[in-house]
């Protein structure tokens, strides 16, 4: 039942819209007479919660790498549709004159239980229409070389973003590292990033072995030394990020590259 | 770049229309051939992609094959559509609205409206978009699906089978590249308004069997109140809520925001029927398996087991044994794609 727990408390949060399900559940389940809609509202998300909490999931959880996914088991709740009905057959109960009143008690029922999603840190007024940060485009589209992708290394906050807008640059490490299974063999540059102080020179020799010839970093990165001393050149900022160049890079196309 | 984007939005609402219209009955509203079409796109976009991904076939392929089968089923769609306009008898009036009913239905259009702007001109941050979208995109531009690293952009050694078994980017891909509009473009600012407003349809649907189809004041109040629910669902990242506010691109989003909604809304409808089973509902039923089978691997767990509770409870009411069976049919597909994925991973 343990892991299970955890996956109702990592999907219900606060609790209070759980709560506020079961309520529901319990309501309509004493105010809806027999028929289609009492089954779907009530016995349906009984049904689900019965196959969350079965005993044999505990099995699957120690055995699956997907154990902490098993919240997912409860979409089968229809919860807006429950919840919402509740309500409305709550506010119809009361005499018409009150309604509006009661609607606006509904709502502030969900208010309170709820949690403004608009709220979200996540969310920020988008830059352009890939959502994607402009640093990262402007940076994506100055070092693309036409028939042919190019390497960079991206701070760890922008990297989620790069391949979502060109697939021309490749990075020298990717979301792996944040994921912590630990795959992410290409390269060990995420381990010199880690660093409150980055060794400039293991990072350019990392960066070097894995061919790339790109570094970004933000601003106030702090550093044994600059780049500069160990052949990675400043070409120009952007916002709060600089980006440097391998002075040794070879930046042509595979094609004049290999008949030369 | 804009209007290219107004261009496809215009052209992919009509064909996802005329798709859908293919499933359409007569007592539900036109809106529901949106919902039909993306569920019957999805469908076949599973059963062509998987097969094409495993066999390490282009992404072209898949795109021309795609093509062909929505404009066919479009055509067919469009014909049926015809030919029901002119066979149809004069419509009912429509009975004008009370006071309360355009309220309630003005602070819902409200809401959406707000919703709608959000997703359009405010980004939400989710990690795993650097996998679906770069999945997506990488295939959009290198024309081979799966092969190369979405995190980094190298060679795979081998094909992560847990998300080839539901190539919901490569939907986005081929919508990319049949387009033109870029697949971050498609995936965060044109998908996500569509997908919103595709599951406020369902709502909708499942309000009249709810509260009644005439019982407007009940429904547009419910409507509204559903709305406010999704906006105030952040009680953590995992609510359907959230995953349709902030993550109306992905595949699990349309899982838990649409398919699974409209099986819920299908099994109402079969539960309140008491003829024999049609063949539009079956049809319904495995194109959203075929759907759910798409969006995520989870998919053919889930949706079984909504079947499942269905048939139980058809069992207990004795309801028509043939009917019981036939809707467990589309099973199949969920059963047969997690066979082979144990097989093949």
């Amino acid at each position: 039942m343990g892991r299970m727990l955890d996956n109702l408390r990592d999907f219900s949060g606060s609790g209070f819209l759980f709560i506020l399900l079961l309520v529901s559940i319990v309501f309509l389940g004493f105010r809806l007479k027999r028929g289609t809609v009492k089954t779907l509202t009530v016995y349906l998300p009984i049904f689900v919660l019965a196959i969350f909490f079965c005993p044999l999931w505990n099995i699957y959880t120690k055995n699956a790498e997907d154990g902490e996914i098993l919240y997912r088991l409860l979409w089968m709740i229809p919860f807006a549709v429950v919840v919402c009905s509740a309500l409305v057959e709550a506010v119809h109960m009361l005499p018409e004159r009150y309604r509006a009143v009661s609607f606006a008690a509904a709502v502030l029922i969900i208010i309170i239980s709820g949690k403004y999603i608009y709220a979200n840190p996540h969310f920020y007024k988008a830059e352009n229409s890939y959502h994607v940060p402009q640093d990262v485009v402007d940076i994506c589209d100055d070092i693309r070389i036409e028939g042919r992708e190019i390497r960079a290394c991206f701070p760890i906050e922008r990297i989620q973003y790069v391949r979502q807008y060109s697939p021309y640059v490749c990075l020298a490490y990717g979301r792996t590292v944040l994921l912590g299974n630990g795959y992410n063999d290409y390269s060990q540059v995420e381990e010199f990033l880690d660093d409150e102080v980055i060794d400039t020179e293991g990072l350019t020799e990392e960066l070097r072995r894995v061919d790339t010839p790109y570094l970004i970093l933000k601003q106030d990165t702090e550093m044994t030394e600059k780049p500069d001393k160990y052949g990675f050149n400043y070409v120009k900022s952007y916002g709060e990020y600089d980006l440097y160049l391998d002075e040794n890079a070879y930046l042509g196309t595979w094609t004049e590259f290999t008949d030369n | 770049m804009i209007l290219r984007c107004m261009i496809f939005v215009v052209v992919f609402l009509l064909a996802t229309a005329m798709i859908g219209y293919n499933l359409k009955r007569d007592d539900e509203s036109p809106l529901m051939t949106l919902v039909y079409g993306l569920i019957i796109s999805w469908a076949l976009a599973f059963v062509v992609g998987v097969p094409l991904i495993i066999k390490h076939k282009p992404l072209s392929l898949m795109m021309w094959i795609l093509l062909a089968l929505y404009g066919v089923l479009a055509a067919t769609g469009l014909f049926t559509c015809i030919r029901k306009r002119i066979i149809a008898g004069p419509k009912a009036p429509i009975v004008s609205f009370k006071k309360s009913e355009i309220i309630y239905l003005g602070l819902f259009l409200g809401i959406v409206a707000f919703q709608l702007y959000k997703a359009i001109f405010y980004a939400c941050a989710d990690g795993d978009d650097a996998f679906y979208i770069a999945t997506a995109r990488t295939a959009e531009i290198s024309n081979r699906m799966y092969e190369l690293d979405a995190y980094i952009g190298v060679p795979v050694d081998e094909m992560p089978f847990r998300y080839v078994f539901a190539p919901f980017p490569m939907w986005e891909a081929v919508l990319a590249r049949v387009s033109g509009v870029h697949t971050a473009t498609l995936a965060h600012t044109i998908l996500p308004p569509i997908l919103i407003v595709v599951t406020y349809i369902l709502y909708n649907e499942i309000s009249k069997l709810l509260f009644g189809a005439e019982n407007r004041e009940k429904r547009f109040m419910f409507l509204t109140l559903t709305a406010v629910f999704e906006m105030f669902a952040n009680v953590s990242t995992s609510t359907s809520g959230t995953f349709l506010l902030t993550r109306a691109r992905q595949g699990k989003e349309a899982l838990a925001c649409i398919i699974l909604p409209l099986l819920f809304y299908e099994l109402f409808r079969l539960a309140r029927a008491e003829v024999e089973l049609k063949i539009k509902d079956l049809m319904l039923l495995f194109a959203a398996f075929g759907a759910a089978s798409l969006s995520s691997l989870l998919g053919n767990v889930l949706a079984p087991i909504m079947i499942a509770g269905a048939a139980l409870w058809m069992l207990v009411k004795r309801k028509r044994f043939g009917n019981i069976v036939l809707i467990c049919t589309p099973v199949i597909i969920s059963a047969a794609t997690v066979l082979m994925y144990l097989k093949i991973r």
